[in-house]
């Protein structure tokens, strides 16, 4: 059985006023299990739970019934902290810091040694792309800067489990797919990764598994694979075909044969992020103007 | 005699004799708050439901310990109500302040009691404080200096970048210009005190304000922007926070001050703009060895005279040729410098202040008889009205007279004392002449020196120098126990006017320290002032927006510049009342003097003014000392900052950040960061 890293039992969270009148039931009875090395994905629309569960999982909110537990420790408990990375919604550092120094103030928070501490910064500031800006203030830093120096900070105790609230905010196509490529990386050396996100799509790239909470409740949770495949429906894929009439209608009358009909029939798509990425990749390698307007006559 | 100025003490300067006292007080004070706040923690967290989360468990722990001692603290109080009930084992009142009991308002330090009350109010302190301190106490050691440090040099970089402080450092400047380009009219002599004050008053201001400003909103900031997020949830002790902040401030303002110090320091001891006398008089640094004041005539009860001033820190004896009241200076202990064979005399310091009760002579002050005597030279009232005081060994003030007056005998016949002898040793001055040297040899030989008659102005300071012989024959030997080593009786001689004393209104100069010496350790009761803001700031904002943070400490930071106006409210003693009593004699326009008519209001306003009163007590509780770190009157007239004095202060103020260290623990400990 897999070591188990985060488990939440019953865990629930109410929003009280000043008099102890119940305000919002935030997360009602989660009951959730992460095991090691996996990438799990909370989803939700706004207000659903998602960041209430991270920040019970760390500690910034305090249960109203239930238990969390990280590691096996309770999450009120500190040192549960020394194998956790976190990267926040938004990136909260200090803006009169730079690269640099925001690493090694969050380096000396883990209480790790200067030259560990100097050689990690270095090689973080390098993974993120910042080598170039690492002496400029993070208040300089565009919305994506600090999103990268941020998943810095969150990697410079080289963490066991990962949790990040939103890490494709803020961040351009390239951006994006460099955080996802960088999460499946941290899940190839080991790491646990705790995400959520409203973008689907990368969730739906990059995750082993998700639950689905809406209104604190957990609606439904298990392998991404397992909950997108549609059951009702068979794709067959087909190369070295042209699009024909003939074809259609053979095809039709095999599936018809066997009790299925036909739904549709021609060219998958690409998703738009691989068209970007494809010609981002093309332009780098061929600079210049690559497109040209419709002749009048292809207009026609 | 070299002018110099008068350092009027209103209040004793605290030694370490008084710190027993002071410890007692503090269990009191601080341990009655810990145990108002162990109760709530307790009932908190006993009685919550029973299957609360782990998190919460960890979050808010009740150990066996805890309990124990909360238990043992119980006991203790409810001895206490049930002594204070029953009336046995008072003199609660006599261990916080004398001045609640006396009709003084003056601060008297407090002395340890050894009676049942106040012991068991500090037991139930003590007990309390070690029950609510556990936690604390045990998290203590899973703090690290390099997260602390981290968040501290944090701080620093914060402040620094955000130029608060190069601001406020820049505006200070303007005040270390001369200040006789701003004040022309003042004395020549004033100058360096005038800048003193000047510099001391801008100092505080921009030092303190900019402190409070950054401690006050810093971590509501942090919470309000989210920063925190990314700091709580690394392995950092939640007070390693509070802590870390408190340590960058602390640092930054002794970087600040440091600075403002240094260069006040270039600019007194390098500025040539001063007037010689200023220098003189200001630039000096003596170094006092104080006594215990006591008052002593025939009758044995006697303990001076209250002339009905409103101020009652002074007591009087009366003048007159034959009186038998005396004010005597006793000195426990004498250092060795001041019997050395390389010093020629010992002054003997005073300002005394005149009551007159007749008109008496014209431009002149009042005439006064001091004696010093050693332990081996005991002194004794006489028995009856108009006799002198005389030795306990009569034989061997026999021997003394006789060989002084057969000594005056030579010098008058010039046998003796060379050319430019004295006609007798009453005129003899200090010096490297024969006269004085017989005069310290009798002094050593007898441990007795008089000074007949010297003149004393009112509340102007003077010299007398004693022979250094006394010092030498007073550290012969083992006195009794009681008995102090040296001790300076004062007599008035002047009939119709009477002597005003205090035990701060004479000493003898041990000895002369350095200018930038005391310059640098009156930095430090700045210093002091400084963080304990800090501190309350840093704690409060802890649970306060920065805004109310930032109110709330300077409203207790300024409320403390009017402790003698609180003590009085809490103490009942105020002019006209209490608030209540106050308002209706407003209402009334009434008299503060005014009798209030018996009945049912006067009840009433009685009743609620003993609760303000009490509430005022314990709000008096809380507001720090601020009086007893302001130094500046030492360094402006020239007297030493006693290195005693200072580590005590120093001890003070961890005293008084202590409670609310503990207070910022839990608060932050308990905050939900994220709310």
């Amino acid at each position: 059985m897999a070591e188990i890293v985060v488990e939440t039992r019953g865990l629930t969270k109410v929003y009280r006023d000043f008099w102890g009148r119940k305000k919002k039931t935030a997360l009602n009875a989660l009951d959730l299990t992460i095991e090691k090395g996996e990438i799990f994905g909370l989803l939700g629309p706004n207000g659903s739970g998602k960041t209430t569960t991270i920040k019970l999982l760390l500690g910034l909110l305090f249960p109203s019934g239930g238990d969390a537990f990280v590691f096996g420790q309770p999450a009120a408990k500190v040192e549960k902290n020394e194998k956790i990375g976190y990267l926040p919604e938004e990136s909260y550092l200090y803006r009169f810091l730079n690269a640099e120094e925001t690493l090694d103030f969050y380096g000396r928070l883990f209480d790790i040694p200067s030259a560990v501490r100097e050689k990690r910064a270095a090689e973080l500031i390098d993974t993120v792309g910042l080598s170039n800006d690492k002496k400029r203030v993070l208040r300089e830093y565009s919305k994506g800067m600090r999103q990268r120096i941020g998943l810095a900070q969150a990697l410079i105790n080289d963490p066991d489990l990962v949790i990040l609230d939103e890490p494709t905010s803020g961040l351009d196509p390239l951006g994006t797919r460099w955080m996802k490529d960088l999460i499946l990386d941290l899940k190839k050396k080991g790491k646990t990764i705790l995400m959520c996100s409203h973008r689907l799509d990368d969730v739906q790239d990059v995750c082993d598994r998700i639950a689905i909470l809406y209104g604190g409740d957990l609606q439904e949770l298990g392998q991404v694979n397992k909950l997108v495949e549609d059951q009702k429906r068979l794709e067959i894929r087909a190369t070295g075909l042209q699009l024909n009439d003939g074809l259609k209608h053979d095809l039709a009358a095999v599936i018809e044969k066997h009790g299925g009909k036909l739904e549709a029939f021609g060219h998958p798509t690409t998703t738009l992020e691989d068209l970007f990425l494809r010609i981002v990749d093309e332009s780098k390698a061929r600079p210049g103007r690559r497109y040209l307007p419709p002749t009048e006559e292809a207009k026609k | 005699m070299s002018l110099f100025g008068i350092l009027i003490l209103d209040r004793e300067p605290l030694a370490f004799q008084h710190l027993p006292g002071l410890i007692q007080v503090w269990l009191q004070d601080a341990g009655g708050f810990a145990a108002v706040g162990l109760l709530i923690y307790l009932a908190h967290a006993l009685f919550s439901p029973s299957d609360q989360p782990e998190s919460t468990k960890l979050r808010m722990p009740v150990t066996s310990w805890m309990l124990l001692m909360a238990v043992v603290s119980l006991i203790c109080y409810a001895a206490f109500a049930a002594m204070f009930i029953g009336g046995i084992g008072k003199e609660l009142v006599e261990v916080r302040s004398q001045a609640i009991a006396a009709e003084a308002t003056a601060y008297v330090p407090p002395k340890l009691s050894l009676r049942a009350q106040p012991v068991t109010l500090a037991l139930g302190g003590l007990f309390a404080l070690l029950s609510i301190g556990h936690p604390f106490a045990r998290d203590l050691f899973k703090l690290r200096f390099r997260r602390t440090f981290a968040i501290a040099k944090l701080s620093v970089k914060e402040a620094i970048r955000d130029r608060l402080f190069l601001v406020f450092v820049i505006f200070l400047m303007i005040f270390l210009f001369p200040v006789k380009w701003f004040l022309p009219n003042n004395k020549p002599e004033d100058e360096i005190r005038l800048t003193l004050d000047v510099t001391a008053f801008a100092s505080t201001i921009f030092l303190l304000v900019p402190a409070v400003i950054v401690a006050a909103f810093r971590i509501p900031n942090d919470i309000k922007h989210q920063t925190i997020y990314t700091i709580v949830t690394k392995p950092v002790e939640r007070f390693e926070i509070v802590l870390g902040r408190f340590v960058g401030y602390s640092i930054l303002i002794s970087i600040a001050l440091g600075l403002m110090t240094l260069v006040g320091w270039v600019y007194l001891t390098f500025g040539t703009t001063f007037d010689p006398k200023a220098v003189e008089e200001s630039q000096r640094s003596r170094v006092p060895l104080r006594g215990k004041i006591d008052f002593r005539a025939r009758t044995a009860d006697y303990s001076g005279t209250n002339v009905g001033r409103e101020f009652e820190y002074r007591k009087y004896i009366a003048g007159s040729k034959t009186t038998t009241e005396r004010a005597l200076w006793m000195f426990d202990s004498i250092p060795a410098n001041l019997g050395s064979t390389d010093r020629d005399q010992v002054p003997c310091e005073f300002t005394f202040d005149i009551f007159k009760l007749t008109k008496g002579e014209e431009n002149r002050g009042v005439d006064v008889n001091i004696r010093v005597t050693t332990w081996q030279c005991g002194q004794r009232p006489p028995d009856n009205r108009g006799e002198p005081w005389a030795w306990t060994d009569a034989t061997r003030q026999k021997e003394y007279d006789k060989e002084r007056n057969d000594l005056d005998e030579k010098l008058r016949k010039r046998e003796i004392g060379g050319p430019d002898a004295p006609p007798s040793l009453a005129f003899a001055r200090p010096g490297p002449n024969e006269a004085w040297k017989l005069v310290d040899q009798l002094a050593e030989k007898y441990g007795f020196f008089e000074i007949s008659s010297t003149e004393v102005y009112d509340f102007h300071p003077a010299t007398v120098y004693l022979p250094p012989g006394l010092f030498r024959n007073a550290r012969t030997g083992t006195p009794p126990a009681g008995e102090p080593r040296v001790t300076v009786y004062v007599k008035c001689l002047s009939p119709g006017q009477m002597l005003g004393m205090a035990q701060g209104d004479l000493y003898l100069m041990e000895g002369e320290k350095t200018f930038t010496e005391n310059y640098f350790k009156n930095a430090v009761g700045l210093w002091c002032r400084a963080v304990i803001l800090v501190g309350i700031s840093v704690t409060l904002s802890t649970y306060l927006s920065g805004v109310i943070s930032l109110l709330a400490s300077l409203f207790l930071y300024i409320s403390a510049y009017f402790a003698e106006h609180l003590r009085d409210v809490a103490t009942g003693q105020s002019v006209g009342g209490g608030p209540l009593e106050s308002f209706k004699r407003l209402l009334n326009a009434d008299t503060p003097t005014t009798p209030i008519d018996e009945g049912a209001t006067k009840r009433s306003i009685d009743i609620a003014d003993r609760t303000f009163a009490w509430v005022f007590r314990r709000y008096e509780n809380i507001v720090p000392n601020i009086d007893a770190f302001t130094w500046t009157n030492y360094l402006k007239e020239g007297f030493n900052i006693n290195a005693e004095y200072l580590v005590l202060n120093l001890l003070i103020l961890i005293g008084y950040l202590l409670p609310w260290a503990l207070l910022s623990y839990y608060l932050i400990r308990n905050r939900e960061v994220a709310a």
